[in-house]
């Protein structure tokens, strides 16, 4: 790891992103991919025309550099890597499945059009939250829009089974459906970043990353979001004496 | 209604997108991009950027001004209803929440209520109360549209038009008519209000049912009723309706009588839509999965039994027979959700159905022995089960029918022919 000074602020950047680290391991600590020109960087010599068995193995940072350079096996080999990833993203943050295959498709465009933006290759999987976050966010800002010019529709009902398993108790279900009404009355900013942190378990490192601002900001959006919340769920499973031990 | 610190939402409650048909879709539309994209200048972006801008506000001036001489009284068009629609949820928290209702009209929720869509289209708008109180405003919604409140086993039906009140607890249904007369249907009979009238206390479930908690509502996922017949008004099917029935119980003609069913007003799907009975609906069900009947005809009943009448014992068979029929069908997804939801119906059981399939195994293979047995331990643990009459026929050494191609026993597999 080292330090590298951008926009005025010293971000955590990995000297080697070509370590063999997993493309995994990115998120859990996640390092800034802030678009910077950088030459492209050369796959190793053996893995230029790698076969597609081989390229399952790689890590992000051959596969982007291979990207890089046209391969687009190594960019199918990324995109389902991190396509659930992607999905999942999409559909807690939106609340709906309406238009995760938009979002999805044009994030992983956005992506692959601009690999040689990447910083740091190996940490292709953050960058690519990011992008997701802020498609995401243009499109529910894009709703709020239209709603106030009296084009789009002031409140719409929860999907639920777009955000809900098939699996999980009704309760579960009706806490899921009344969370995710409370959060469409929120600002989206924060609306975003406690979905990052309650909902996909992300830290709050990752969480300022994947929203684009600093650790501070996205403390405050989570924590304004959380006592929202707390102040105006109700649950009607729980019985009296809960409330009271709640209370007590 | 109570309030506590929200829970959080665990990753294993949270519905996965990621199916592999949906990645091979998304990919299939990049490669075909990445293919064929040649490499793009920002330059020309920005240049298409700013063109497209002045288009949308050029486009968006002329929409505006059509829209502004466009006349104000255009109808408000019903959200289509899609097939394997979703399940939509409206829900408030300690403050009232007023959302629209799909195809015009608007809904206030109370702190704390949760209203689910159950059906939405040109026809009718159904909703579910699963829990609190809300104010229901069908004006301006779509005319002629039948509305339908559901609670456990009560139903309101109503028109667009009318504006009414409804809470619900645990047990029972307040209700109060503002303007319009909404019909209430539940296990004490049904009533009819007008406009400034209430009703207080109406019970949500029969005593004989094992009613389900409402907060078993909010089923996964369902698929709305089929809307290709218009719903008939509730009146004129109740009055016409019998011929098939009496063709049916009188005659054991299911061929004659699943043609007069398809003859009533909106056919088939109206005398479902109109049907105030799980078992009549499981009628209907016998009758559509008769020789020349119509398996579509069965699932739209059966899917009404699950959704309208949950605390029937008719509801988890139904919604067992809807996964099988599903699964056959090669919905798998479906069928599992039905599955589920026959187990959530029902978490003790299905009234010895195990039992009954076992029996019925054990004659199939000529253990009539084992059967017997079988059928003496079913009637001492269900001795008002389904399968009462063959078990003591074979505990007294009767010749018992062995029933064809049952995917999912149902409460009337006796009464319907086999398939």
């Amino acid at each position: 790891m080292g330090i590298r000074a951008q926009r005025g602020q010293l971000r955590l950047v990995d000297r080697d992103g070509q370590d063999g680290a997993h493309p995994t391991e990115a998120t859990t600590t996640p390092v800034v991919a802030t678009p910077a020109p950088r030459p492209p960087t050369s796959p190793p010599a053996s893995a230029v025309r790698p076969s597609a068995g081989a390229l399952a193995t790689l890590a992000d940072g051959p596969l982007v550099a291979l990207g890089r350079q046209g391969e687009t096996r190594a960019l199918e080999v990324l995109y389902r890597r991190h396509a659930t990833f992607a999905i999942h993203l999409a559909t807690r943050i939106e609340g709906s499945s309406r238009d995760v295959e938009d979002i999805v498709h044009d994030a992983f465009l956005r992506a692959f059009e601009r690999l040689g933006d990447l910083a740091d290759p190996a940490l292709f999987k953050s960058w690519l939250g990011s992008i997701v976050v802020h498609a995401v966010r243009s499109r529910l800002r894009r709703g709020r829009l239209l709603t106030l010019l009296g084009l789009g529709k002031s409140s719409e009902p929860v999907d639920l089974d777009a955000l809900a398993s098939p699996d999980a108790s009704p309760d579960v279900r009706a806490q899921i459906a009344q969370i995710y009404a409370l959060l469409r009355t929120l600002p989206t900013d924060d609306r975003i970043a406690w979905t990052l942190r309650a909902i996909e378990g992300h830290d709050l490192e990752a969480a300022a990353q994947l929203c684009g601002c600093s650790l501070a900001t996205v403390k405050r959006r989570i924590g304004r979001t959380q006592r929202f919340l707390d102040d105006h769920f109700i649950d009607a499973t729980a019985r009296p004496h809960e409330d009271a031990e709640v209370g007590s | 209604m109570s309030r506590r610190t929200m829970p959080s939402i665990r990753p294993v409650d949270l519905r996965d997108h990621a199916d592999p048909e949906r990645v091979d879709r998304i990919w299939e539309r990049l490669d075909q991009e990445l293919a064929g994209a040649a490499p793009r200048r920002r330059t020309g972006t920005a240049v298409l950027l700013l063109a497209a801008t002045l288009g949308a506000f050029a486009g968006g001036v002329i929409v505006g001004r059509s829209a502004l001489r466009a006349p104000q009284t255009a109808p408000v068009a019903a959200l289509p209803s899609a097939e394997g629609a979703s399940v939509e949820v409206f829900a408030a928290g300690t403050r009232g929440r007023s959302f629209p209702l799909p195809g015009g009209g608007r809904i206030t929720l109370s702190p704390g209520a949760t209203v689910e869509v159950v059906r939405t289209d040109a026809e009718a708008l159904t909703l579910r109360l699963v829990q609190g109180a809300a104010d229901v405003d069908t004006n301006h919604g779509v005319a002629d549209r039948a509305v339908s409140i559901v609670a456990g086993d009560a139903r309101l039906a109503t028109q667009a038009g009318s504006v009414l009140s409804v809470r619900r607890d645990d047990e029972h249904l307040d209700v109060t008519v503002s303007s319009g007369v909404v019909s209430i249907t539940s296990p004490e009979g049904s009533q009819r209000l007008a406009g400034g009238e209430h009703a207080a206390a109406v019970p949500l479930h029969g005593v004989v049912a094992s009613a389900p908690s409402p907060r078993n509502a909010l089923p996964t996922r369902r698929r709305p009723l089929p809307s290709s017949a218009p719903a008939p008004d509730a009146g004129a099917a109740i009055a016409s309706a019998p011929d098939w029935r009496q063709r049916w119980q009188e005659g054991g003609d299911y061929s004659e009588a699943f043609k007069l069913l398809k003859q009533q007003p909106g056919g088939a799907e109206g005398a479902i839509a109109s049907a105030k009975s799980a078992e009549e609906l499981m009628a209907i069900r016998d009758l559509a999965r008769s020789p020349g009947g119509d398996n579509g005809v069965a699932i739209s009943a059966l899917i009404r039994v699950v959704n309208d009448f949950p605390g029937r014992p008719e509801a988890p068979i139904a919604a067992r027979e809807l996964g099988a029929l599903f699964e056959r069908a090669g919905e798998p997804e479906k069928a599992a959700a039905y599955r589920e939801r026959a187990q959530s119906l029902s978490p003790k059981g299905f009234w010895g159905d195990d039992a009954c399939n076992h029996i019925r195994a054990e004659l199939k293979k000529g253990r009539t022995d084992e059967g017997s047995r079988a059928a003496q331990e079913y009637l001492s643990k269900f001795p008002d089960g389904q399968c009462k009459d063959d078990a003591e026929r074979l505990v007294r050494g009767d010749t018992v029918a062995e029933p064809a191609d049952a995917p999912a026993p149902s409460a009337r597999a006796d009464a319907g022919p086999p398939r």
